[in-house]
């Protein structure tokens, strides 16, 4: 469990708790089941920060409660989001399609989202997801009431390289 | 005669993969619902064989969705599709009624076996579609 209020991803991390390493393994886990590989390694950068500005990109959020509380937020360059999507739905999107391509996103969200909180329980965490909500860009300001820290990871499947970032608050919820 | 299915989920997307792999295995999609209101309210006129049913969704969740099915009809056959692995959430959703639970993203043969164990004398045995 990580009912320590207030501490940061450093401090987790020296506790053994690797919410970045678990969400990692979760999305390299659910690229694999759909069959989209990545070329390279995923790339982990830890930034604090209280807002992440995502012009121009398909994004979807997703709330975690419980012992890993937060915000999941995927964000997607329009032009990799059409390949993505397409891999995800199994399907071509053309211009014009812009909601299906979300829609599709929003799945991988929920997939990944899904895998990262089964990884938590088999550590010892309980942690629920909420549904995905899908976006076409702008700022995204963490809603948090503690301080909140961005772990950001850069993915890079075969269809399309995309980033997700989890937004941890100092509090469980 | 084929199975008839209500797809559950607030994807379109999975609604689109589920129903085709369905299909695939020779079920009749008679129905699709955006969420737990629009199934419970589809699921009596429709009557369907069986509903696949998502977790995560908007205002009732899958739980609720799959409580409250069951207590309109104790005997439907309810199987739960969801990207959640937890051993927790599969025993509550086998507690509440679930026939079986199944993890995104499933394999068609997967599907077919969960379906043969449901309905064995309307699943038959070939490589062809029958359900």
């Amino acid at each position: 469990m990580i009912p320590e209020q207030g501490s940061s991803l450093g401090e987790r991390a020296a506790r053994g708790r690797d919410p970045g390493g678990t969400l990692v393994r979760a999305a390299e886990k659910a690229l694999a089941s759909l069959g989209l590989a990545r070329d390279e390694p995923a790339r982990l950068k830890i930034a604090v920060q209280q807002t992440l500005q995502a012009p121009g990109a398909a994004r979807v959020t997703v709330a975690l409660r419980g012992d890993v509380s937060g915000l999941l937020l995927f964000s997607f360059p329009w032009p990799q989001a059409f390949g993505v999507a397409g891999a995800v739905a199994q399907q071509s999107f053309g211009p014009g399609e812009e909601e299906l391509v979300l829609d599709a996103l929003a799945e991988l969200a929920n997939l990944i989202a899904g895998y990262a909180a089964t990884e938590f329980e088999r550590e010892g965490l309980e942690v629920e997801i909420g549904p995905p909500a899908a976006g076409g860009g702008g700022e995204i300001r963490h809603a948090s009431s503690g301080a909140a820290e961005a772990l950001r990871v850069s993915l890079e499947p075969a269809a399309g390289g995309f980033e997700l970032a989890l937004f941890l608050n100092g509090q469980r919820t | 005669m084929a199975l008839r299915v209500l797809v559950v989920d607030d994807s379109a997307t999975a609604r689109g993969l589920i129903s085709r792999v369905l299909q695939q295995q020779g079920c009749e999609v008679v129905g699709l619902a955006s969420s737990g209101a629009e199934a419970l309210e589809a699921y009596p006129r429709i009557k369907p064989d069986f509903v696949t049913l998502d977790l995560v969704m908007p205002q009732m969740t899958g739980q609720e969705t799959l409580r409250a099915l069951k207590a309109q009809d104790p005997s439907a056959v309810v199987i739960v599709i969801s990207s959640l692995g937890m051993m927790k959430t599969v025993m509550e959703c086998v507690k509440a009624g679930a026939s079986y639970y199944l993890v995104k993203p499933f394999k068609s043969e997967k599907v077919r076996a969960v379906l043969k164990k449901c309905f064995p004398d309307r699943v038959v045995e070939t490589e062809e579609v029958v359900c």
